[in-house]
């Protein structure tokens, strides 16, 4: 079953006269450079998007009724967890699998609330605060990461129960000091030093013995600063450094493909983890992704002028065969959501959102959790067009808090 | 002092005029008349009036004004100025007799006009002296002004009097007022004089007042208010804020001087507030049909803006319909229901001109109804508060 956590960054990414998308930097958006994982967004996102099982699945922190929303495409109503014990910090959690708990972090401290009672039960109180979250929900390895990069490494049973867990410091040995790092579908972490060396953690093995158990890579790569996993592949991963991404074996510890950009760039792992870049000599735009093979895909859109000059990106969202993305809301036009083939460069659809819904992608739907205190979630396919509302499922608990 | 010993009577009048049994004789069928009240500020003055009367001297029946009573006096000659003068004086103890509580005059009112049985004619009030009750045309009582009042009632009082042993009528001479309505003159001339004393006294005013009447046969009203909703229905109604409140009165009372009448009330209640985002509407419809009364609030000076006040009661039965929504930007949720209760009204009733009246008052409705898909459960009284204008015609 394929779980896949997808953030939803906030990258900023504008147009210039072309299709110009500036390079998503910073520490905690979508590039998720220096991170094992992704980072933990400072930036408030009440809700995550979720593939499962094939169908989206939306995790919603209400900030009106204090309590996590649950939509799965095709369900009738919205799931809705009791009233939390803690205000969950909107920007600070995420959900564990199939909603049967939820992770949430405030500051140092890591904990789980419960849906049912919505009781907290703490976890841990890091040294420093909460940075980035690796996170593997099918296999229950999480990899938590503060301030002074201290890495807790976890096992979490499908309760909510942390069945064991250990911390290690960023300095692994023979070399390997950690600067990013993701967990890989093989269950192993996979961390990059910037200086030429990796490590393929066994994320159990370092558990059961407190300490870094691991196999080094000696990937010849200098400022290596960025990874991340390639869906379906136990033996493949996506890294980057300062020059361009490369595809790696990760069993033989050998780069198998690269690609090396003339200008400037970005990586991000929102959808499937890319790497993008506008090719000035043919004005195109190329998206450079991982596949289970030996190579590295290669996706290209022509610039979009015209209707889209001039726009504000403010999400793009990778799948195999389209770029999902949001243009913000200009003086002339409202903000908006796409859906580009990239077969043809058919934007497929096209439709106006409210400048102050939030909006998550999923590989061919999106969600919009809409500013209303009394519920409003819509679920919309970008291939069909079809539409789920649900709507005012937070009536009834609001009146019940009123009392 | 005559206006404290006035104001002194009409807190004891009540109690010392019109004892249980010329109660029940006064107020024949009804077991009340809102002009009782005016008719004892009335005797009262009269009493007052009468007490100052034995103390005037010369000014007794004499006047130099220009009201219509000071008119008819100052018409009077020499001869016919000391005969009443004299004549006020020598009758004055028996006046008091008469005006005090254990006198046995009774009074009864009249709704559809008064004729003299011998002569035809119509009258404003008669007396039957042999069963000591004076009979008075409320209609026309309503329309007088204060000193006229004191003077019809004096002319019909010095009816139960005797002058030489004989009966003092309508008809025929009395003194130096000579003619076949000579006594009848004499008789106005008294209450004239009455009139005068009671100014002097300065228990009536000297001008009489405008203000709004409140004899009235129809009122409507138009009142506004708050109502306070319950903690309950507010805090699931998603209002934050007591329901405004619309009050469209009618009110009919049959006689001018009924206590008792029907009332029909109009009432739009609706309340709109945001609380954090989430809009909260209450809107309802109630009509209540039931019945009104009405009575003076203390009675007072005559003519004056405090014997005006009046207070009104109400209760009724009715029903209407009801509506809450509730919405944001995004979602919009109505339920609307029909109810049936009762109400509860009281006005304080404060005299303006023109007919016109401030009013204040509280309410008391019960209208319980439910809402079962917005869960929402109005179970409770609700109280208001209520401010307005209305006007009697």
């Amino acid at each position: 079953m394929a779980f896949k956590f997808n953030n939803l960054c906030m990258i900023v990414v504008t147009f210039a006269t072309a299709f110009t998308l500036s390079n998503c930097s910073g520490s905690n958006s979508a590039s998720s450079k220096n991170t094992i994982g992704l980072a933990v967004n400072q930036d408030p996102l009440t809700y995550r998007f979720f593939m499962n099982a094939g169908s989206p699945t939306f995790y919603g922190y209400d900030t009106y009724a204090n309590r996590i929303n649950v939509v799965k495409s095709g369900d009738i109503q919205v799931q809705t967890s009791n009233v939390l014990s803690v205000p969950a910090r909107t920007d600070s959690w995420f959900a564990g699998p199939a909603g049967k708990f939820y992770f949430a972090f405030e500051g140092r401290e890591l904990f789980t609330l419960n849906p049912t009672d919505g009781a907290k039960t703490s976890i841990k109180t890091f040294a420093g605060t909460i940075k980035s979250v690796a996170s593997d929900t099918d296999q229950g390895l999480y990899a938590v990461v503060d301030e002074y990069f201290s890495i807790t490494l976890m096992i979490v049973s499908n309760e909510g129960q942390v069945l064991s867990q250990w911390t290690g410091g960023p300095v692994l040995g023979q070399g390997v000091v950690v600067a990013a790092g993701d967990i890989l579908p093989s269950g192993q972490l996979l961390v990059v030093s910037d200086k030429a060396t990796a490590a393929l953690i066994d994320v159990k093995a370092s558990i059961e013995k407190s300490t870094w158990t691991f196999k080094k890579l000696d990937l010849a790569l200098s400022g290596m600063n960025w990874v991340a996993p390639i869906s379906g592949s136990v033996d493949r991963a996506l890294i980057s450094d300062a020059k361009g991404i490369y595809l790696i074996d990760t069993q033989a510890g050998t780069t198998l493909d690269s690609v090396i950009p003339t200008g400037t760039f970005s990586v991000q792992k929102l959808g499937k983890p890319h790497l993008r870049y506008f090719d000035t000599p043919n004005n195109k735009w190329i998206f450079v992704s991982g596949t289970t093979g030996d190579t590295l895909l290669k996706q290209e859109l022509p610039n979009a002028s015209g209707a889209n000059s001039q726009s504000a990106i403010e999400m793009v969202y990778l799948t195999n065969d389209y770029l999902n993305a949001i243009t913000s809301a200009t003086k002339d036009k409202q903000r908006r959501v796409l859906s580009v083939r990239f077969s043809d460069a058919l934007v497929g659809f096209s439709e106006d959102v409210r400048t102050d819904s939030k909006i998550g992608f999923s590989d061919d739907a999106f969600i919009s959790f809409d500013a209303s205190p009394l519920g409003s979630i819509g679920i919309t396919n970008l291939r069909t067009s079809t539409k789920e509302s649900f709507k005012g499922f937070n009536r009834t608990i609001l009146q019940e808090q009123r009392r | 002092m005559f206006r404290y010993l006035f104001l002194l009577s009409m807190l004891i009048l009540p109690n010392l005029t019109f004892t249980p049994a010329a109660h029940a004789s006064t107020f024949i069928g009804n077991g009340g008349n809102l002009l009782d009240t005016t008719l004892r500020s009335t005797i009262s003055a009269i009493a007052a009036a009468n007490e100052r009367a034995r103390m005037a001297g010369d000014s007794l029946c004499d006047c130099k004004g220009t009201s219509k009573q000071c008119s008819q006096l100052r018409e009077l000659n020499e001869r016919q100025i000391e005969f009443c003068a004299d004549f006020i004086q020598e009758h004055s103890a028996d006046m008091d007799k008469l005006l005090s509580p254990n006198s046995g005059v009774s009074f009864i009112w009249i709704e559809n006009g008064i004729t003299e049985r011998e002569s035809k004619r119509p009258a404003d009030a008669l007396t039957q002296r042999q069963k000591k009750k004076i009979l008075i045309d409320e209609e026309r009582f309503r329309d007088l002004s204060s000193a006229d009042r004191i003077q019809l009632i004096t002319h019909e009082y010095f009816h139960l009097l005797k002058w030489k042993g004989r009966d003092i009528v309508d008809t025929g001479e009395m003194g130096p007022f000579s003619g076949q309505d000579g006594a009848r003159h004499f008789l106005d001339v008294l209450g004239a004089a009455y009139v005068i004393e009671a100014m002097r006294a300065e228990v009536i005013p000297l001008q009489s007042s405008d203000y709004s009447s409140p004899f009235y046969h129809f009122r409507v009203g138009l009142s506004y208010g708050t109502q306070k909703e319950s903690d309950s229905v507010k805090a699931r109604s998603f209002v934050s804020r007591d329901t405004g409140v619309t009050n469209l009165s009618l009110s009919y009372y049959r006689r001018a001087s009924s206590n008792f009448g029907l009332a029909l009330r109009y009432l739009n209640e609706s309340a709109t507030s945001n609380t954090g985002g989430v809009t909260g509407s209450i809107e309802r419809e109630v009509g209540y049909l039931g019945i009104e009364w009405r009575s003076m609030l203390i009675g007072g000076e005559p003519d004056s803006w405090w014997s005006l006040v009046h207070y009104t009661v109400m209760i009724g039965a009715g029903g209407g319909t009801m509506k809450h929504t509730i919405s944001d930007n995004f979602n919009s949720f109505d339920e609307g229901s029909k109810g049936y209760g009762g109400y509860l009204e009281a006005n304080l009733h404060a005299p303006l001109k023109f007919g016109l009246f401030a009013n204040i008052g509280a309410s008391l409705e019960y209208l319980p109804y439910q809402l079962k898909t917005l869960e929402i459960k109005q179970k409770k009284p609700t109280k208001s508060i209520l401010w307005g204008v209305s006007y009697g015609f």
